[in-house]
């Protein structure tokens, strides 16, 4: 009997829990809907309108969305295709300095972007880069590498090293290796990364703002302009909107489930 | 048994696979830096031409307006507000996931939901949701037949506190998302024992759990503190740092300095500010968690 409530104790937390995580965007999806709840009732008839609206508000929307998942799925191959080999050589490296050069990526990554992003703007002005789609990607890809330098490293030392050394031990070069070998019994720490790093970089706002001189630009960029501009702008459009601008990184982590399941925040051969 | 180390027969080229990101980072991260923290020391402007050493001059410039001041208090407050929440709230929503049962790796990925919206548009979702007319917090208060009244947002009382709780439910299933593999890892055995010992769960928590995942509680402290004291891209659109300089945080003054006011080297100067306290709250993690491990 003590066990059935324990059990039924957890239901109703793991329910308010998920309630309070996800009511806001619940009270969202209605709206987007065209459905208000005044008390216990519904208002409204429910209407795919407001999302057929988001491109009468902003007719850039669908080219905006297009560029925005364009630079983010470059960045984060360009993020992980730099990283991997990196953290894959730092994880065979197992002194203190390897770990100190590993915390120091962590606190680069969550230091503020705001401290190098207008100076970055002038040196990829000097260089013909600013305002171009290959600018954008390179510096977004810079942004996320610490991180993923610390996610994949923490993955990597969890290989057992003797996999890899017999491979060197058949003559195979460290590419080889690196392509064959570790790759593919790394590929759920290499997909939960990606996804993380893709999330990121899809959500990007400062960076974009400060590199975009001409159309077309980044979700966050033009909606942060036009909430702040356009102050008209109705609620259940930009619910619908909002929706739209969070499917793709929505659906990717439900399709990635068991791969993010495995992710390693913190390396065990820091936790023990 | 091995004879022949790989490295004798070969030189080790291995090293060149720090090439890439080495490159990345120096190009488009550490010299645009070096470039802004040397600029904080000048008055040069974007436009280029001439320009002078100021010395501490921008600096003093930065800490003598009184929003610096504001800005940094805020942050600082910001933190005490909504770190506590996001660590208590992140091991109860772990703890919670602890026991296997149908639909959890579902419920693992939907807790995610807060954080995959972008700092932007959760500013622009809450500035509604706050709305006393379509939001959440109007509906609410039509239960208790208290509706009416303005944003909680602009009112000066509630600001900071309205913020804070929009960072508090982005980043809370963060932490716990983060936190359950630590948790995971704890075996059953030593729940069961602390159990049949009779021990409270927060107590089985504090003794068990609490000391098994010590490094990572303080990885997810340093994302969170720093999180919380850098806030910039929800609190531009839901406030914009007002009322007055209510919620007025080191990076958005930073920014506005930066971008609307066109003061390249004071902005600059007071980002390099924050630098500072994040490199403050970096140094002790590191030195924590070297004490963790040895």
């Amino acid at each position: 009997m003590n066990s059935r409530w324990k059990s039924v104790k957890r239901g109703l937390g793991i329910g308010i829990g998920l309630g309070l995580c996800l009511l806001p965007l619940l009270w969202t999806l209605l709206a987007a809907l065209g459905l208000q709840p005044i008390g216990v009732k519904l208002e409204g008839t429910a209407t795919l309108d407001n999302f057929a609206q988001v491109t009468t508000f902003e007719p850039a929307f669908l080219t905006e969305f297009v560029y925005t998942l364009a630079v983010s799925v470059a960045a984060t191959l360009l993020t992980i295709t730099a990283a991997f080999p990196a953290a894959y050589r730092l994880a065979h490296t197992r002194s203190a300095r390897a770990d100190g050069l590993m915390q120091g990526m962590l606190v680069l990554a969550v230091s503020p972007l705001i401290a190098y992003g207008l100076p970055l703007a002038n040196v990829e002005g000097a260089i013909g880069l600013r305002g171009t789609f290959i600018g954008l990607v390179l510096a977004s890809a810079a942004a996320q590498l610490p991180l993923a330098l610390w996610l994949l490293r923490g993955y990597l030392v969890r290989i057992p090293h003797s996999l890899d050394e017999a491979a060197h031990l058949d003559g195979a070069s460290w590419l080889t290796v690196l392509w064959r070998v570790v790759l593919p019994v790394a590929t759920g720490g290499v997909v939960a990364t990606a996804v993380l790093v893709f999330v990121l970089d899809w959500n990007l706002y400062l960076l974009p703002s400060l590199l975009t001189e001409h159309p077309p630009t980044v979700l966050p960029v033009a909606m942060r302009d036009f909430f702040a501009f356009e102050r008209d702008l109705e609620w259940p459009v930009a619910a619908a909107a909002l929706l739209v601008t969070l499917a793709p990184a929505f659906l990717l982590v439900l399709a990635a489930q068991r791969a993010l399941e495995k992710l390693v925040f913190v390396p065990q051969e820091l936790s023990g | 048994m091995r004879t022949v180390s790989p490295r004798a027969r070969h030189p080790d080229w291995s090293w060149l696979a720090l090439g890439p990101a080495t490159l990345l980072v120096l190009l488009f991260l550490a010299v645009p830096a070096a470039v802004g923290l040397f600029n904080t020391f000048t008055d040069s402007t974007p436009a280029g031409g001439v320009w002078h050493f100021v010395g501490l001059g921008n600096y003093r410039a930065v800490l003598a307006d009184s929003s610096v001041g504001a800005a940094f208090a805020n942050a600082l407050l910001l933190m005490l507000l909504a770190v506590p929440v996001e660590v208590v709230g992140g091991l109860w929503l772990a703890g919670l996931l602890r026991r296997p049962f149908p639909g959890r790796s579902l419920v693992r990925v939907l807790l995610l939901a807060p954080w995959l919206v972008s700092p932007i548009a959760a500013g622009v979702m809450w500035h509604f949701l706050y709305n006393s007319q379509v939001g959440l917090v109007g509906w609410v208060a039509g239960w208790f037949e208290a509706g009416g009244g303005s944003s909680p947002l602009a009112d000066q009382r509630w600001a900071l506190l309205s913020v804070a709780l929009v960072e508090v439910w982005r980043m809370t299933p963060l932490a716990a998302f983060l936190l359950l593999p630590g948790v995971l890892a704890v075996p059953q055995e030593e729940f069961d024992q602390a159990t049949v010992m009779g021990s409270p769960a927060l107590t089985t928590w504090r003794v068990v759990v609490i000391p098994r995942i010590r490094v990572l509680l303080l990885t997810v402290l340093l994302l969170l503190v720093a999180q919380s004291v850098t806030t910039f891209d929800s609190i531009l659109v839901l406030t914009g740092g007002g009322p007055g300089s209510h919620t007025i945080t080191p990076a958005l003054y930073a920014y506005s300095l930066v971008v609307d006011a066109h003061n390249w080297p004071l902005g600059t100067a007071a980002s390099w500010l924050l630098v500072g306290l994040v490199l403050i709250i970096g140094v002790a993690y590191m030195a924590l968690v070297r004490v963790e491990t040895t």
